[in-house]
């Protein structure tokens, strides 16, 4: 019994650091090449691994090979199955990009997505467009997230649920122990989408929300 | 046609290559089929007189397909390319112009000027003018004022060929004094005119290679030329080039916007040259020879993925067209092509060609013209062939002469410059006009067409006007 813990707990180490890492090995997704093995088949795979890593790229509107968004990749052969890549994907609040191993079997691409970096494209404001980059990046790694955009999520929550009190519950009297003022929040991803949130507000007291991560990247909190 | 692809026609192999034997300047042999597969196009226009422009083809028909307007080429073609065997001496140059003038002249009293008559343009390479008129060339020969500002020295119009990334390393760059384009629906015109340069003129001229080839033929229904004659052949993925093609590769590339207009490529009409005078009315003719893999094309590419790489990734396409629009205001930008290139790897043969071979903003050229943003640049007068890789050569082992018929294209293209062809075949391989560089592996399917052609031949010429075609330069000897 004891042994099994330990191994589980292997497991879960193992997975964690190839979380915190951006990597990930994708095996199933792999569809038979129709360009055969050759770069172009490594484009391909590459560009469906990272729109369905990042569900927000599925938007027709980021398809086209002629717009200024969607997934861009270019590869290089390393040997006669080998190709390693790099990839952008844009869409309209984010710039995502990273690097990609692709390894054919039997005929078949594999991809080993990393995502190394994630930037602001274009928002109605500051705030959150750097949370809708992050959502996005998010979404990139659901089964391991990394640590940072965690943070963004948690700056999202403190962002929003401030602007939310202050129109709410005005500030009165200077010096009070503020309760539409956030101290601190944490939140802990509940679901592939979702993250429950606790939040410490100045005057001491706390509460839970949900923050939910649409398809377009938004963070809505509930 | 009734036969099937596997008794085509009633030939045997031994009978066809029975027929491709004899080769030379008469040489039928198997271009005989053409007129036995291709219906001879109907002409309307019998044109009135020889323009100025030697690679000027007045009278070609022009027929509707798909809705696109396409033209038809002549049926029947021929490059001659050879060696001037005449002494240096001024005199004896003089005199080996006047006689093929009047050679020439008498074939313009014996055709009319268009594809039911013959089209003759000679062209002249680089090592004529090095030979034999080095003096007048330094003085006469236009430059290239464009590529001259791009590289920061004096480039002439005229360059010696070179290897393209996608080039083999053995191809070969000739290095012919004089090319002969003939051209006619006639089969016997242009065996006329072969006859009348360099049989009758054979003390000038020793003949290196014959090329012989037809184009066209697909628009007059049935199965269509290139498959017809390919299936004659027995060319290993000939049964799967499409019904009324009229190429091997499949896909029309003669629609009237995709081909320069009249005088778009002489040397001066787009500003591109300087001391241009005596070659004024001239243009530069790229000429080589390409084996096309028909077996790889259609059997590693479906239509859809010919389509992609043929004209652009993300072109929607019913199944099976094969005239593709490539209307003058779709041409297509650098940035285009990169951004096409990044989101699926691949290049689009047509649009990556556009950025270089279409005009990049409205040009009124030299004769009065306006030629707006978008009008195509080179006039291609290509054929397919089942040369391997000539009809006939003089040097069978250097040219690398196979046995039994081979399918590919000869390709002859009108530019102003050698360097403007550069710059297009350059946009081929992923290098872009604004310096961008896609890159490719060797043979990459990405590129479509290139993956399957294999550059045999390269050499580049210069086209003079017609009172200047024998012997350029040579008046002016001292």
């Amino acid at each position: 019994m004891a042994t099994g813990r330990v191994w589980a707990a292997s497991a879960l180490v193992v997975l964690l650091a190839a979380g915190c890492g951006g990597a990930r090995q994708v095996a199933d997704r792999a569809e038979p090449a129709a360009w055969g093995v050759s770069r172009v088949a490594a484009v391909q795979a590459v560009s469906r691994e990272v729109t369905a890593a990042n569900p927000i790229m599925e938007n027709p509107k980021y398809a086209p090979a002629e717009s200024e968004y969607g997934v861009e990749v270019g590869c290089r052969r390393r040997s006669a199955r080998r190709y390693l890549c790099s990839w952008r994907a844009v869409n309209t609040y984010s710039v995502l990009s990273g690097r990609a191993g692709v390894r054919f079997v039997h005929a078949r691409p594999r991809v080993e997505l990393r995502q190394t970096s994630c930037r602001r494209h274009v928002g109605p404001g500051e705030d959150s467009a750097l949370v809708r980059c992050a959502a996005s990046g998010f979404e990139s790694a659901r089964s391991a997230p990394a640590s940072t955009p965690v943070s963004r999520i948690e700056q999202s929550v403190k962002s929003s649920l401030e602007r939310n009190l202050m129109t709410s519950q005005p500030r009165t009297e200077k010096g009070s122990a503020w309760s539409t003022h956030v101290r601190r929040v944490r939140c802990v991803m509940s679901s592939g989408h979702e993250f429950r949130c606790d939040v410490t507000f100045m005057n001491g007291s706390r509460r839970q929300v949900t923050a939910r991560v649409r398809p377009d990247g938004v963070v809505a909190v509930g | 046609m009734s036969q099937s692809a596997d008794e085509p026609s009633g030939l045997t192999r031994r009978r066809f290559l029975g027929a491709a034997a004899g080769a030379g300047l008469s040489a039928a042999g198997l271009y005989e089929l053409v007129d036995r597969f291709g219906a001879v196009p109907r002409r309307n226009l019998a044109a009135a007189a020889w323009p100025r422009e030697q690679h000027v083809l007045l009278g070609q028909q022009v027929v509707t397909d798909e809705g696109i307007e396409v033209i038809v080429p002549p049926l029947h073609h021929r490059v001659v390319t050879a060696k001037v065997r005449v002494e240096g001496s001024r005199s004896s140059l003089l005199a080996a112009k006047a006689e093929l003038e009047e050679a020439l002249a008498a074939l313009e009293r014996q055709h009319e000027p268009s594809p039911r008559g013959l089209g003759v343009t000679v062209a002249w390479g680089l090592p004529y003018f090095r030979r034999y008129v080095a003096g007048p060339a330094r003085a006469h020969l236009p430059i290239d004022d464009r590529a001259s500002k791009a590289k920061g020295r004096r480039v002439l119009a005229l360059l010696d060929a070179i290897r393209y990334p996608s080039d083999p390393a053995h191809t070969i760059l000739d290095e012919n004094d004089v090319a002969v384009l003939l051209r006619s629906d006639e089969r016997e015109h242009v065996v006329a005119g072969a006859h009348a340069i360099f049989r009758r003129l054979a003390h000038l001229f020793e003949v290196t290679s014959v090329r012989s080839g037809f184009a066209g033929g697909g628009f007059s229904g049935g199965r269509g030329l290139p498959k017809e004659m390919a299936l004659a052949a027995r060319i290993p993925g000939a049964e799967r080039i499409p019904d009324g093609a009229e190429l091997f590769l499949g896909f029309t590339s003669t629609q009237r916007a995709a081909m320069g207009p009249s005088r778009i490529a002489n040397l001066e009409t787009l500003g591109y040259t300087s001391r241009n005078a005596y070659f004024r009315g001239g243009t530069q003719m790229h000429l080589s020879h390409m084996h096309e893999d028909l077996e790889a094309w259609y059997g590693r590419y479906d239509h859809d993925q010919r389509v992609a790489t043929a004209f652009r990734p993300g072109i929607d396409v019913a199944p099976g067209t094969l005239t593709v629009s490539e209307r003058r205001k779709d041409a297509y930008s650098a940035d285009l092509i990169v951004s096409q290139y990044r989101h699926t790897g691949v290049i689009g043969h047509s649009a990556a060609i556009q950025t270089a071979s279409r005009l990049a903003h409205d040009v009124r050229g030299a004769d009065g013209t306006l030629y707006p943003r978008g009008t195509a640049v080179p006039q291609r007068a290509d054929f397919n062939t089942l040369d391997n890789p000539f009809a006939w050569s003089s040097q069978p082992h250097h040219d690398g002469m196979g046995d039994g018929p081979a399918a590919g294209v000869h390709f002859v293209t009108f530019q102003p410059t050698s360097d403007d062809f550069d710059r297009v075949r350059l946009a081929m391989d992923g290098v872009l006009p604004d310096g961008t560089r896609l890159y490719f592996e060797p043979r990459d399917r990405g590129q479509g067409f290139n993956s399957v052609l294999r550059t045999t031949h390269r050499q580049n010429f210069l086209v003079p006007p017609r009172p200047h075609r024998s012997f350029p330069l040579v008046e002016l000897l001292r």
